[in-house]
């Protein structure tokens, strides 16, 4: 798969490195920004009330 | 050469692969979440509060001090009427409190997160000023830290009139069925006494769900109206809170 990757990618290796980096970092992002709060809200809860 | 590396490529590579990639996604959660509760929550309730307190400096103009310990009006569920300042907390530790203290009304928001119990009395009233906040979990943690309260630390709840001090007396912990801790005065049935008590209600064990309660138990010992600036006790634990609010 990532060998796949490397093989799609056109250019020298230097060119292929900073794309993955940046692909690298757009995925990082979306996953912070989408992904972690979507799980967020399918762990259980905690009650800090009384009484409920 | 190549032709034979592209034919090596078993599906047992890509499960491999595959699987690193999601270690990764998960080891990411354990890093992010802690990082977002206690750093990123926390810092935009920080900026929050300071333009919350802001926007009543500008109001409080108008209306001159007459001596009495005001008492806010009950607002309607969902709705921000003050801030909680704890230095015990963190020494910039200030969160927004609203009213009601339903999951999705006040408490899983980062821009509430403190909420309070609408049976229960406002600031500056004869009997029980009850709140509840998250301490753990993924949303908001405005009580994560309840442990560090001592007795005698001082907890400041301001609203647009001014500063209400409440000082931290004990903290126990309960049964999540027992709803005498939101008594007029706590555990006690009947008249109510002259006593204004502060109590904040959370979960416990911290990060390990929520069999229990912890709850602080604070009194009320005065009230500063806000054309007298923040107490001077606040200002020598969180001096940062000069800069915002004066």
């Amino acid at each position: 798969m990532f060998s796949l990757l490397w093989r799609f990618l056109p250019g020298p290796a230097w060119l292929r490195v900073v794309v993955l980096l940046a692909l690298a970092v757009v995925l990082v992002w979306v996953v912070i920004n989408y992904v972690y709060p979507w799980v967020l809200v399918q762990f259980p809860e905690e009650e800090a009330t009384v009484g409920t | 050469m190549r032709k034979q590396r592209r034919a090596k490529l078993s599906p047992l590579t890509v499960i491999g692969e595959l699987l690193i990639l999601g270690g990764l996604g998960v080891f990411g959660y354990i890093v992010w979440q802690p990082w977002h509760t206690s750093v990123a929550v926390v810092e935009k309730q920080l900026q929050l509060t300071t333009a919350d307190s802001k926007a009543w400096d500008e109001e409080a103009a108008q209306a001159p001090y007459d001596g009495t310990v005001p008492v806010p009006e009950q607002p309607p569920i969902g709705e921000v009427f003050g801030t909680l300042h704890v230095p015990a907390f963190g020494t910039t530790f200030a969160n927004r409190v609203a009213e009601g203290t339903g999951w999705w009304e006040t408490l899983n928001y980062d821009d509430k997160g403190i909420g309070h119990y609408p049976t229960s009395v406002m600031p500056g009233e004869t009997g029980n000023f009850a709140v509840a906040a998250h301490r753990s979990g993924g949303f908001i943690t405005p009580f994560k830290e309840i442990m560090n309260l001592r007795i005698g630390d001082p907890l400041f709840f301001e609203t647009a009139d001014g500063w209400y001090t409440y000082r931290f007396r004990s903290l126990e912990y309960v049964l999540p069925t027992d709803v005498g801790v939101l008594n007029p005065f706590p555990w006690i049935e009947g008249e109510p006494g002259t006593d204004q008590i502060l109590t904040l209600t959370t979960c416990h064990p911290k990060n390990w769900g929520s069999d229990e309660r912890a709850i602080a138990y604070a009194i009320f010992e005065g009230f500063q109206p806000r054309s007298d600036g923040p107490p001077a006790e606040l200002a020598e634990l969180n001096p940062a809170i000069l800069g915002g609010t004066s």
